[in-house]
């Protein structure tokens, strides 16, 4: 009898023990299960907890940087920091939830703020740079329309490209490249002669002057655009131009201009009389000096309106230096001091002539 | 946060354009933006640096990248290249004088590699301008013919006016969302 007691107790145990691993099992399969219904949700939900662990670990120290930091190296290393946590929420933005987004971005927002106090602190102007801000908050409302829904007018070509060969690396023989003759006014090689001049009629206003040297030149009405180029020790006076002045390899000269925008490239040892819509630019340019146009009698508040400019706001001394990105003043440029501008009357002899010429030209008729 | 989250997420993404607005100084590349936004044109100076402009078009959304064109800033052009799915040329028809150093700057661009899957759109800008070159004309300098890797477009246009922006704007989107998307 215990033998059959002991077989039976046996056998209970071992259904036991096999009732045990069965449940065992189907837990296990039931965890499985689990895990693969959601294995997405589960993942992405640890790259979120990791991604938040670290981007507060990184604002973490980045704050910490910036409380400690005392000049603008440090600075420097602060906001490179910053940078990288930017680029990491970036990376991280296609599986953050909006919410947690929203909250780092601000939260990197206004570790930047205080660093740009601390900055203006530290050194009272920002060098330029390009902002990373810009980059982070470029939403604009959004545009409605433009002005003026112009007719497609013009060609349009689309050519679908094919399994067409290589791409031409080295442009395929000189291009013929004709380019239309100019139609506007262009006075060139000249030496030591006065001129007036004013663009023909219905050229619409381009005018160009190139290779004078020691010329004194005057530039009636009309004129809609300019270009100067490789002038030597001449003086140009202008009436207000409608549209742009572009200057190019000039040396010695002294310019008398009115117009929206202003391009100096490549130019030496210039006095500039400006009366200036917006920044004028200087580029790669040394020793040039900057007045405001001088008043006179004979450039009436019509001419100034009819080129587009306000009499009262003139950007004369706001020179943009392209090859200087500081806040420091340029090397390359200086406000002309007061006692060394050009007379009134010298500058504008020449165009007073030019109109007396006119008028007794008009009397004739 | 499931995958269809995930997707939807990607999907808004998708909708974004990258324009890149080139072109050498003056050729009124701002102008060109600023007057697309409605934005106040009068008192533009040259630009010092870049602008970026966000704007709702249709069902897009375009960011605008506008780089300043002055030689000093030229070399700067290649770190705006990335992720660009449309490049704007930005041509002063009224400029003949620098047609050829445009031609020169624009054939740099166009065998740069990471610029090789974006549509071009040439604007031929200031036609409101007495002796404007047309854009037949400009597509023959600029050897516009010879591109057969590539979209491209001409359309002319003028800034001050408006005139011909729609347009041109019409057809990089289009174009870009036929290459691109594939639900459209």
């Amino acid at each position: 009898m215990e033998c059959a007691d002991d077989a039976a107790a046996q056998a209970a145990r071992r259904k036991a023990q096999m009732d045990e691993r069965m449940a065992a099992r189907a837990a296990e399969v039931e965890h499985q299960r689990e895990v693969r219904k959601d294995g997405e949700d589960r993942s992405t939900r640890e790259l979120v907890l990791a991604f938040e662990s670290a981007f507060a670990d990184g604002l973490a120290r980045a704050t910490g940087a910036l409380g400690d930091a005392l000049d603008v190296a440090a600075l420097g290393d602060v906001s490179a920091a910053v940078q990288s946590l930017h680029q990491d929420v970036a990376a991280a933005s296609t599986f953050l939830p909006a919410q947690t987004l929203e909250r780092t971005t601000r939260s990197l927002a206004e570790l930047e703020a205080s660093a740009r106090v601390k900055r203006e602190q530290v050194a009272p102007k920002k060098r330029f740079a390009f902002k990373a801000r810009d980059k982070l908050a470029p939403a604009l409302p959004p545009a409605p329309g433009p002005g003026g829904a112009g007719a497609p007018a013009g060609a349009r070509g689309t050519s679908v490209a094919a399994n067409v060969a290589e791409p031409p690396l080295a442009p395929p023989a000189p291009p013929p490249a004709r380019v239309p003759g100019h139609d506007g006014a262009e006075v060139r090689c000249r030496r030591g002669e006065r001129l007036a001049l004013a663009p023909p009629r219905g050229s619409g206003g381009d005018m160009a002057l190139s290779e004078l040297v020691d010329c004194d030149v005057t530039l009636l009405d009309g004129v809609a655009a300019l270009w100067v180029d490789k002038l030597v020790r001449c003086r140009v006076v202008s009436l207000p131009i409608a549209g742009a002045v572009h200057i190019n390899r000039c040396e010695g000269c002294e310019f008398h201009f009115a117009s929206r925008q202003i391009r100096v490239h490549t130019t030496t040892s210039t006095d500039f009389y400006l009366h200036a819509g917006s920044h004028p630019i200087i580029e790669a340019c040394t020793g040039l000096r900057f007045a405001p146009y001088l008043q006179t009698a004979l450039v009436s508040d019509e001419a100034f309106a009819a080129a587009g400019l306000s009499k009262s706001d003139n950007l004369w001394s706001s020179v943009d230096d392209f090859l200087w990105l500081r806040t420091q003043q340029s090397p390359n440029w200086q406000a002309l001091p007061e006692a060394e501008r050009a007379a009134h009357d010298a500058a504008w002899a020449p165009l007073a002539a030019a109109h007396a010429e006119v008028s007794a030209e008009m009397d004739r008729r | 946060m499931g995958l269809l989250t995930i997707l939807k997420k990607v999907k808004q993404k998708e909708r974004e354009l990258r324009l890149l607005v080139l072109g050498l100084d003056n050729a009124g590349k701002t102008t060109i933006v600023k007057k697309f936004n409605g934005e106040d044109i009068d008192t533009i100076a040259p630009t010092l640096g870049f602008n970026i402009k966000t704007l709702e078009y249709k069902e897009y959304k375009l960011n605008l990248w506008d780089i300043g064109g002055q030689t000093s800033l030229r070399s700067y052009w290649r770190n705006y290249f990335e992720q660009t799915d449309g490049l704007i040329w930005v041509v002063d028809s009224a400029d003949k004088r620098r047609l050829l150093d445009c031609k020169a700057e624009l054939e740099k661009l166009l065998v740069e590699e990471r610029l090789a899957g974006a549509s071009l759109l040439v604007f031929a800008n200031k036609q409101d301008i007495v002796g404007a070159l047309s854009p037949e004309e400009i597509q023959q300098v600029l050897g516009l013919d010879a591109i057969t890797r590539r979209h491209w477009c001409i359309c002319s246009c003028s800034a001050v006016t408006g005139e011909g922006l729609v347009a041109g704007v019409d057809w990089m989107v289009a174009d870009i969302a036929s290459r691109i998307f594939l639900y459209d």
